[in-house]
């Protein structure tokens, strides 16, 4: 974390590195971090929608996936989140190679480099 | 630059010259400081004073999946030699042997998901290494070694000097219809260099330089197969990260590996993805000059439909791909 803006990093997962980093300047990274982390999360809350699940981001730190019968739990990563939505949903639910999964999909809003 | 100690990764099955290889290596002047993990089980031959064993020691995450087990006994090597290479003993590199079975996919995955290990330790690059007697028997007859093969970016063939040795050409061949762009490299060719496959100076991302442009044809052996897909368009980078995890947290155990070329909206210049099953290394960004090369993913699958793969990819992505 930022000691004088309290902004949190850039995120170290393998999705996060799509931009390439400038260490010297690193608020244009975190800006964009956070941008893409919103669309990401809209993005999943349209395919998780079906199975009465969603999700919200925590300060750009965690991600808490909440089921309609109000129990949640946090996941920290994106491979997390697969295998949490899976055992709030309790059966297997993600699977990008059926119908239902690829039809949530795009269009998207793409954002110039 | 990057300053965190470089890891290769040598399997192979019983026998194939791993031991021996490092064995070679490690007496050179190059090879001396080197630090070297085996496994407490393996084979007895390495004698080295910066020499660690691993005691078998697996941990099943939750989700019970083996090749996402985290190596426990791997992960306390790995700090050990670490922590002695800042106690006066450096070193350059470290070396990790498998045992003859081991599945190598744990031990990248535990690489990557460890935040102390990824902060010290640059896995530099997966190595099988093969004995050109036994292996295109053992391909028939082993699912591990076709894993093996599908996992690494480099394979050294030994003991082709061997009377009752494959031909080389028909030992190429059988690795290429598993992982097309294997670097393959012959023990007892006169140029082969220990330190070029031992040294941890390569990067397991394996995009390899200007010259690659076309993609790579497909190939099937046995139950796995392999496929390069050609896509057109620049591809939305959030999205698609959300296709590309999700597909490898449901198949991750029949995807042995995914990389790829990919234009995308988050950066002006390609990026290079790899993974290996479950597990993604971070992107690296190709320099300037590179902005007009085609995207392409390739796949190295067991039982997972090409069709399928691609079906999704297009749906899913408001994509066009070709084969």
């Amino acid at each position: 974390m930022c000691e004088v803006c309290a902004i949190f990093g850039a995120g170290e997962h393998w999705s996060d590195f799509g931009r390439m980093r400038n260490d010297r300047y690193p608020f244009e990274d975190i800006l964009h971090y956070r941008s893409e982390r919103r669309r990401r999360l809209s993005l999943v809350n349209r395919i998780l929608a079906r199975f009465d699940l969603s999700c919200q981001d925590w300060d750009g730190e965690t991600i808490a996936v909440h089921h309609v019968s109000g129990r949640f739990k946090l996941a920290p990563t994106l491979n997390d989140l697969w295998t949490v939505a899976e055992e709030l949903a309790g059966r297997k639910i993600i699977d990008p190679l059926t119908p239902e999964f690829s039809a949530a999909g795009g269009p998207f809003r793409a954002e110039a480099a | 630059m990057d300053d965190r100690l470089a890891l290769t990764l040598v399997t192979g099955f019983l026998g194939s010259g791993k031991t021996t290889l490092i064995r070679r290596f490690v007496e050179t002047e190059e090879g001396g400081d080197t630090g070297i993990i085996v496994n407490e089980f393996g084979e007895e031959g390495v004698d080295h004073h910066l020499l660690v064993h691993a005691a078998e020691q697996v941990e099943l995450l939750s989700g019970g999946c083996l090749c996402c087990a985290r190596r426990n006994d791997v992960a306390e090597a790995m700090y050990r030699l670490v922590q002695m290479s800042r106690t006066g003993k450096a070193f350059s590199r470290a070396i990790l042997e498998t045992s003859g079975l081991a599945d190598p996919a744990p031990i990248v995955a535990t690489l990557n998901r460890d935040p102390w290990l990824r902060a010290h330790v640059r896995l530099a690059s997966i190595v099988a290494v093969v004995d050109a007697v036994s292996i295109l028997r053992t391909l028939e007859t082993e699912s591990e070694a076709v894993r093996q093969i599908s996992i690494a970016d480099t394979v050294v063939i030994a003991k082709s000097d061997m009377r009752n040795a494959c031909e080389t050409a028909d030992i190429e061949r059988r690795l290429r219809s598993i992982s097309p762009d294997l670097r393959i490299l012959d023990a007892q060719h006169a140029g082969f260099s220990l330190s070029d496959v031992l040294g941890g100076h390569g990067t397991p991302a394996l995009i390899q330089g200007e010259g690659e442009a076309a993609p790579l044809p497909s190939a099937h052996s046995g139950e796995v197969s392999s496929f390069t897909l050609k896509i057109a368009d620049r591809l939305d980078w959030p999205g698609f990260t959300i296709w590309l995890s999700a597909l490898l947290h449901a198949h991750g155990d029949k995807i042995l590996r995914v990389k790829g070329l990919l234009k995308t909206s988050s950066s002006q210049t390609p990026l290079a993805i790899h993974g290996v099953q479950h597990v993604m290394h971070p992107p690296t960004h190709l320099p300037e000059g590179n902005e007009d090369r085609q995207s392409f993913l390739v796949f190295i699958t067991k039982a997972v439909e090409q069709e399928a793969i691609v079906r999704s990819l297009e749906t899913f992505m408001r994509c066009k791909v070709s084969l």
